[in-house]
């Protein structure tokens, strides 16, 4: 768990880190001059304008730490069903049952796609805001 | 509720020393060219920026005062302010939006749910209480901005350009809503605008701001009728010409002299209404004291009046009729005179 923050937490504070950034701060001022204690402009405005990039952090740091194998092995070792990735999985059964290994690669590929599927407008639309 | 505030604040090349006062149920317009510190000055009055030196002042009570390190936050403020575009909360509804200050504010959901649906009423939009800003018009952007400031009663409204983003149309109308509302809540307000018809309809008196610095103030009529600055002169579209006067004739710094109907002595501004201008194909004969010779510079059509700028000993404005523009047969580069009566030259001390 540890090691999987570690690997995969640079995605989420870089996600989230560009989504402040790109964040109108007149929007918290807004906010204040309505009244609202700090904590109040966080909660209510800071975390909602900044939600589709901390929804993409999250999906990006999670599919990270799915396919973690180094540091999982490194730090953690290979215990089945305690520090056993699926990665992991797949490299032992690579050497017992070949056929459950390629099903088993193949549902990481599938959730790769699909995570890479329904966060291509946050990417592209961040390009296409760039290019303007 | 009145605000005297003295606001003194560096901010890059930025640097303003502004002087204020509004009364209990006044709107003091703000004026100036772009650059000039006015959204600043707001930024100042709501506590979004801390002052430098001065003191701002709401009702007696000390907002911000760094001599005596003290500054009351901005949620702690009893301000209103209408954001120049608006910055309505883009992921609430037009309800909630109007709703946040009050919720901030410690009211209950419920009740601050029906002083919001009250002011989307007034401003005619309960029946977009529910979408999103994003799907509303400008107007009806602008109409919720203005009720979000005004539910929670502020003793001091701030508006920053609250009608710049609209098209001609609906600046018309709303210019005439905000009056109305303004007319029906108390508190000082401060208007910035770069627009004299905002602050002819809107303000009681005006306040210039050039580089940082008050360049005139005065009511709106006091203003228009005597510019202090090439600024004010421009804005109102009156004839500014600085100078030394000696009796009844005036020595104009730009070259040229003037001849005025009362004696004066020393620096003086002459101010010259446009439509006081004839123009002449022939050098006129006769009563004017003012004849000046000179060249067709350019031609602006300005609604039903035409404005002929004039180059020449005086460079000045001449306003006349299109049917007369026509009569003498003008266009760029032609030949003319212009004439002033002297009693028709407004001239005072610099």
């Amino acid at each position: 768990m540890l090691a999987e923050t570690f690997v995969a937490m640079p995605f989420l504070v870089i996600t989230v880190e560009a989504g402040l950034r790109s964040m109108d701060r007149r929007y918290e001022d807004a906010a204040a001059s309505l009244g609202a204690r700090p904590w109040t402009v966080f909660r209510r405005v800071t975390v909602p304008l900044t939600a589709p990039a901390l929804i993409a952090g999250a999906a990006l740091a999670w599919a990270r730490a799915l396919g973690e194998f180094g540091a999982t092995i490194t730090f953690a070792g290979n215990i089945e069903r305690r520090t056993q990735t699926t990665p992991l999985a797949v490299y032992n059964l690579l050497e017992t049952d070949q056929s459950v290994a390629i099903a088993l690669s193949l549902v990481l590929l599938a959730i790769s796609i699909v995570v890479l599927v329904s966060l291509r407008d946050h990417w592209f639309g961040g390009l296409r805001d760039a290019a303007r | 509720m009145t605000l005297p505030a003295d606001v003194g604040v560096g901010l890059g090349s930025l640097d303003l020393r502004v002087a204020l006062d509004a009364a209990d149920g006044q709107t003091i317009a703000v004026l100036g060219p772009n650059g000039a510190g006015k959204t600043t000055l707001l930024r100042a009055l709501a506590g979004l920026v801390p002052l430098d030196a001065g003191v701002v002042r709401v009702d007696g009570e000390v907002m911000d005062d760094p001599a005596a390190r003290a500054f009351v936050v901005p949620e702690r403020r009893s301000v209103g302010v209408v954001f120049q575009d608006y910055l309505l909360f883009p992921h609430l509804s037009a309800l909630d939006n109007v709703a946040f200050g009050l919720r901030s504010r410690g009211v209950t959901r419920a009740e601050a749910r029906r002083r919001a649906h009250d002011w989307l009423a007034r401003v005619g939009l309960d029946d977009r209480a529910a979408v999103k800003p994003s799907v509303l018009s400008g107007g009806q952007q602008q109409r919720v901005a203005l009720a979000r400031a005004l539910v929670t009663e502020p003793r001091l409204l701030l508006l920053d350009e609250p009608l710049a983003a609209l098209d001609a149309g609906t600046r018309a109308v709303l210019r005439r809503e905000l009056r109305t509302h303004l007319a029906t809540v108390g508190g000082a307000r401060v208007l910035v605008t770069h627009d004299l018809l905002d602050a002819v309809a809107l303000a009681d008196r005006l306040v210039v701001l050039e580089h940082g610095r008050v360049a005139q103030t005065g009511t709106v009529q006091e203003v228009a009728q005597r510019p202090r600055s090439r600024y004010v002169a421009d804005l109102v579209g009156v004839n500014l010409l600085p100078g030394k006067a000696a009796g009844v004739e005036v020595t104009l710094d730009g070259g040229g002299r003037v001849v005025t109907g009362d004696p004066v002595a020393g620096d003086v501004y002459v101010a010259i209404q446009p439509h006081s201008v004839s123009v002449h194909r022939a050098r006129p004969e006769g009563s004017p004291r003012n004849v000046w010779g000179g060249r067709v510079k350019g031609i602006d059509l300005l609604g039903d009046r035409v404005r002929i700028h004039i180059d020449g000993e005086v460079a000045i404005v001449a306003e006349v009729t299109p049917a007369a523009l026509a009569d003498l047969g003008l266009h760029d580069d032609s030949e003319l005179w212009a004439s002033v009566k002297a009693t028709e030259v407004d001239v005072y001390p610099r």
